[in-house]
């Protein structure tokens, strides 16, 4: 291999995942999401009647309120929180509840790297959880980039101290469809290769930038499937099941 | 020592810049530009931070960037980014000498008495800058890129790219938060082609600005 991780991961090798829906009783949805150590509880509240000053009452809002695990909310949650806001407002379908707002708070368990793709992970799953119409789900992920070059997907904390820089990508979910193939194209790229949000830290060249991309798109694939099995008619069944009981 | 500079940048929206801002509370944009700014010129190592030390472990220039937007017409991050590497390499750093109790005292040039204390910065004298980041913002509607929107454009269409690149070509940040156009590799390529571009046309734009004030 060109570069052993402490952790003995190859570099485009993800941490583990995991992912649980429902586990708050009086959020209208929640999850958490862990990468490794990372782990981030999202929870969604919502449509609720009525909107906030300087938004368009026209559509639905989006709230997001980001806390951190110890300490004060600064620059660095402001600008989560409106890069949180701006993806999940790019893929709700915001006509269908006008002058309403929807929120959706993010907890932080533990960061241990590559937080913002798990906390989008985590909200996106919240807002399936708490069945809000959406175009498609996002997914997210970080990759960087060494001083030598080499490009290594998932990083955690230890290894973000030492590279060079890092992106975070988030790109649509992969479409599963018994239509043609040509539904899912838009132009001559899979709609799954597009960027819905890209946030860089570190000085890189461009091409590097474009090689982060593609092995992006290749982890977003799989983590497309994952989430796919984990939000499925399972949950719906078993959410229906428990009403039964009831 | 790193920690110093990128806590001291702010940028500023006044109520007088936009009918959006209101008194007292701070504006959506503020937190934003100013994390992007700190991002970048951390990111860019632009300036050598050894420059800024006057004795090792004891004393350090401490750099304060303040930004002031003064008229909000869209893409505030390219102005404010702009303006700072026009303020830092406009900056000037006073002589300084140190007197036997250990404290840093200012050297004026009229105090005869006082040019007897050891020197430790000789002479006034300029920050170094090594490659400069200049940014681009643009708007992607369907087939269409539109470069350094205005207010109503921004707020028409909901797509924004940042990209960042400095003068030796790095790419220092690429920067697009949402918004319902999918951004391609090719929209991204032109993208970087129209910063390119920018950067140049910006780069000889300050070199002529400061040639200009030198004299």
């Amino acid at each position: 291999m060109e570069t052993d991780r402490p952790d003995g991961r190859t570099p485009n090798q993800l941490r583990p995942l995991a992912c649980s829906c429902s586990i708050l009783h009086r959020a209208h949805g929640s999850a958490s999401w862990a990468q490794g150590e990372t782990k981030v509880l999202a929870a969604v509240y919502g449509p609720k009647a009525g909107t906030k000053k300087n938004e368009n009452p026209e559509k639905a809002s989006i709230e997001v309120i980001w806390k951190p695990k110890t300490g004060q909310i600064g620059k660095l949650e402001k600008e989560y929180e409106m890069i949180l806001k701006r993806t999940l407002e790019s893929i709700c379908i915001r006509t269908i509840y006008p002058n309403t707002t929807t929120s959706v708070i993010v907890q932080v368990v533990h960061d241990d790297g590559a937080l913002l793709p798990c906390a989008i992970n985590a909200a996106c799953t919240a807002l399936v959880d708490a069945g809000i119409p959406l175009k498609h789900l996002a997914v997210a992920i970080c990759c960087s980039v060494t001083d030598s070059g080499c490009i290594i997907l998932d990083p955690t904390k230890e290894e973000e101290e030492k590279m060079k820089a890092y992106i975070n990508l988030v790109f649509p979910n992969t479409i599963v469809s018994v239509l043609p193939e040509r539904s899912s194209q838009v132009g001559s790229e899979p709609m799954a290769h597009g960027i819905m949000t890209s946030v860089t830290q570190g000085a890189m060249s461009v091409d590097d930038y474009l090689h982060c991309l593609d092995r992006g798109r290749a982890a977003s694939a799989r983590l497309s499937e994952f989430v796919r099995k984990n939000i499925g008619p399972k949950s719906t069944w078993l959410g229906r099941m428990g009403f039964l009981c009831r | 020592m790193l920690i110093f500079v990128i806590s001291a940048i702010d940028f500023h929206m006044p109520p007088i810049c936009s009918p959006i801002v209101r008194p007292g509370r701070p504006a959506e944009a503020s937190p934003m530009v100013s994390k992007q700014l700190s991002n970048t010129i951390s990111s860019s190592r632009m300036t050598d931070l050894k420059e800024l030390s006057l004795v090792s472990g004891k004393a350090a220039w401490m750099a304060y960037l303040d930004i002031y937007c003064l008229d909000a017409d869209g893409a505030l991050f390219d102005a404010a980014l702009l303006s700072a590497i026009a303020a830092l390499s406009h900056l000037q750093i006073p002589s300084i000498a140190m007197n036997d109790d250990g404290k840093i005292v200012l050297v004026s040039d009229e105090d005869g008495q006082k040019r007897a204390q050891e020197p430790v910065n000789k002479e006034k004298r300029k920050l170094t800058l090594r490659s400069i980041p200049f940014s681009l913002t643009c708007i992607l509607h369907k087939n269409y890129i539109l470069a350094d929107p205005t207010a109503e454009e921004e707020s028409i269409m909901e797509t924004h790219v940042t990209v960042v690149l400095d003068t030796s070509g790095q790419l220092i940040s690429l920067y697009k938060p949402g918004g319902p156009v999918l951004a391609y590799t090719s929209a991204i390529q032109d993208c970087a082609a129209l910063t390119r571009q920018r950067v140049k046309e910006l780069n000889n734009f300050l070199d002529k600005a400061n040639s200009a004030m030198e004299v």
